[in-house]
């Protein structure tokens, strides 16, 4: 349990990474929001991807916020850890995951957003194309979850 | 397959998420087995009959699989 205790503590610490990358990337896309604000010829898209971005970034700066206030409560207490452990080395819910191909579905989705950012600013068409098969796939994924779990 | 987990537990006034955090399982795992949902592994199996200190077969009931075969 002291290892475990040690890689939450790394987690916490990730989170606070990804709490001041993330921040720092606000003020990036902040700044870039005025300057397309000011451009009188940037295109539609251009804000589109960029508030995508930004939604991304947001989500990245809550779940950092959220990671670390719940890491330190757990951090606090034997029980806690305990269940977070017994949580994730879950026989059954690894079977689950496994079932729905959840790893493999959350890096496929993972690499397909950071690719459609990218091609956005090169044809939006496909921008959009790969935002709904990541869309998708999720929704498929979590409906697979949902059925093992009712079912298991 | 049927278990007397529920049984078990009840003489020995556990809840199921007492159990689960004395076998490293959750809460949830020990409803569907309880419930005849999920086959535990081996290991688990093991862990809980352990816990309650008898054999896997006095826990856990066979009788479906020997028909079966």
């Amino acid at each position: 349990m002291e290892d475990y205790k040690r890689k939450l503590e790394r987690r916490r610490w990730v989170a606070c990474l990804m709490l001041c990358i993330a921040t720092v990337l606000v003020v990036v896309e902040v700044m870039m929001f005025i300057k397309i604000d000011k451009d009188p010829n940037a295109h539609f898209n251009e804000g589109f991807i960029l508030g995508f971005q930004s939604g991304l970034i947001l989500v990245m700066f809550v779940k950092s916020i959220v990671d670390i206030f719940s890491l330190t409560r757990t951090l606090k207490d034997e029980r806690k850890i305990r269940l977070l452990y017994n949580k994730e080395h879950d026989e059954r819910m690894q079977m689950i995951n496994a079932k729905c191909g959840y790893p493999l579905i959350q890096s496929i989705a993972m690499f397909l957003i950071f690719v459609a950012i990218i091609a956005g600013y090169f044809n939006i068409i496909v921008f959009y194309t790969l935002v709904a098969v990541v869309m998708l796939l999720l929704i498929v994924s979590a409906l697979f979850r949902v059925y093992y779990s009712k079912k298991m | 397959m049927n278990t007397k987990i529920k049984e078990l537990r009840k003489q020995h006034k556990l809840s199921q998420e007492d159990l689960a955090l004395e076998v490293g399982t959750t809460r949830q795992t020990i409803t569907s087995i309880e419930v005849g949902k999920y086959t535990a592994s081996l290991v688990l199996a093991y862990k809980i009959a352990h816990f309650f200190e008898l054999s896997i077969e006095e826990v856990f009931d066979f009788s479906d699989i020997e028909q079966e075969d």
